[in-house]
């Protein structure tokens, strides 16, 4: 093999390897929450501090997640239907995602 | 890990500055944080306080004091053309609740006092499924202000009759409001309540059209004199419907749709439309017993919406959402 086509091949394989690490490294840094029939499922996550959970509308409902604690506050909004709302806790600690709209929508977060 | 290397003493004069200097950081920060304003949520909710002198263990924050009704609601059998929601569909008879208050945050206001107009109607239909939707309305068409920010300040330059009238000469909804009689009705079933916001209504051929809630009383719609006015006691609007119910007299109101055109502003609840456009019809509410267990546990929220009902980006639903569930939280101990 010419060296030429030895150090595009090395380049290719490095670039897979760096793309495919990058969705790895994704994939592990948060967590999927689906929002269904006006309930969160499942209803407690752990992450470790700076990791994401997202948070995926799969209802027939709007929803309006947020977070309101001492430390940390997170307002989505208007979450229409097919909307993912991604949430990133800083912070070790137990926090509470609740559904402004939907009072009995509760999920129990742990930050370690 | 440095610091406790055995083998490398401490060199205090060095790490002194470096804690002195992240304590320096830390304390910077927490009173930037300090100084951040609150969410308008929760701004609201503590305007609504300063301004009715609360709050009160277990009240609301705003209509606190209110009587709470079942019954049921029947479609009007082409509302189902207008909107595939399923409280809409034809030949169903939905089980609702409803909830009429006074306006002010005093858990006894008074019905004869300032403060208790306009008074309010929630409406929650009970669906299969143990799901339920809401319309939140006052008797009174059309909204002070557009934007949480305007409401808060509108609230806020109440109290000082200089800015009050520099706001409201800025803001003509505000000063219409203001300025509007908002008479005490003769009974909580015989006033005529609007929904603030619009909200887009789609049929199951994907048909949009933004609207606005009307409920009209199939009684004639009637208020108090001002003579009448000096005979009622405190608390004539809630005796007065538990009397009307025991007599076995369903209250009944008609539940419509004022139908916004192109040119209509559906992201403001204070820019009123014209009175000529279109109403739908969308079915018959009819109250008859009334449940006062309740009323504490009960929540209303305007975006409490189904499939054939979808709100219209006005800021304001939002902000009055969240303000409503902070209330909702305070009165259930959730803080």
């Amino acid at each position: 093999m010419e060296p030429f086509a030895v150090r595009l091949a090395f380049a290719v394989c490095l670039l897979f390897t760096a793309l495919f690490a990058g969705f790895a490294l994704n994939a592990e840094s948060f967590n999927l929450v689906m929002q269904k029939g006006r309930a969160f499922n499942p209803r407690a996550v752990e992450v470790k501090a700076g990791e994401e959970i997202a948070i995926e509308n799969d209802d027939q409902y709007v929803h309006h997640v947020f977070v309101d604690n001492s430390q940390f506050k997170f307002d989505s909004g208007e979450q229409k239907i097919g909307q993912t709302v991604r949430i990133g806790f800083p912070r070790p600690g137990d926090y509470v995602v609740l559904c402004a709209i939907h009072p009995k929508m509760k999920l129990n977060v742990t930050v370690k | 890990m440095l610091l406790l290397n055995r083998d490398r003493p401490i060199r205090w004069p060095m790490v002194t500055p470096a804690i002195a200097f992240l304590m320096g950081m830390g304390l910077i920060s927490a009173l930037a944080r300090a100084d951040e304003p609150a969410p308008v949520h929760e701004q609201l909710v503590a305007a609504f306080d300063k301004i009715f002198k609360g709050p009160y263990a277990g009240a609301r924050a705003i209509h606190a004091k209110g009587i709470v009704c079942t019954g049921t609601f029947s479609p009007d059998p082409d509302a189902v053309w207008f909107s595939a929601a399923p409280h809409f569909r034809p030949g169903l008879v939905i089980p609702v609740i409803v909830r009429f208050s006074a306006f002010s945050g005093v858990p006894w206001q008074s019905d004869k006092g300032p403060g208790a107009n306009p008074v309010g109607m929630a409406i929650k239909f009970l669906l299969p499924d143990d799901v339920d939707t809401d319309i939140v309305a006052h008797a009174y068409d059309g909204f002070p202000v557009g934007t949480p920010e305007d409401f808060l300040t509108y609230l806020d330059v109440m109290s000082s009759k200089v800015e009050r009238e520099a706001f409201l000469d800025e803001h003509p909804a505000a000063r219409r409001f203001v300025d509007d009689p908002k008479p005490t009705p003769t009974s909580y079933a015989t006033a005529a309540y609007f929904g603030v916001h619009a909200f887009r209504f789609s049929n199951s051929s994907a048909i949009s059209h933004f609207g606005r809630y009307r409920i009209r009383p199939l009684a004639k719609e009637q208020y108090l004199t001002d003579v009448e006015m000096t005979k009622i006691g405190p608390d004539y609007l809630h005796d007065e419907l538990v009397q009307r119910l025991k007599k076995k007299d369903p209250i009944r109101f008609r539940l419509s749709v004022q139908v916004a055109e192109q040119t209509d502003n559906v992201t403001d609840g204070s820019a009123l439309w014209p009175n000529r456009r279109k109403e739908v019809t969308l079915g018959t509410l009819s109250l008859t017993g009334i449940d006062e267990k309740r009323d504490s546990q009960m929540f209303f929220s305007p975006m409490n919406l189904v499939p054939g009902i979808a709100a219209s980006g006005d800021p304001l639903l939002l902000a009055r959402t969240r303000a409503y569930y902070t209330s909702f939280q305070r009165r259930h101990g959730e803080e």
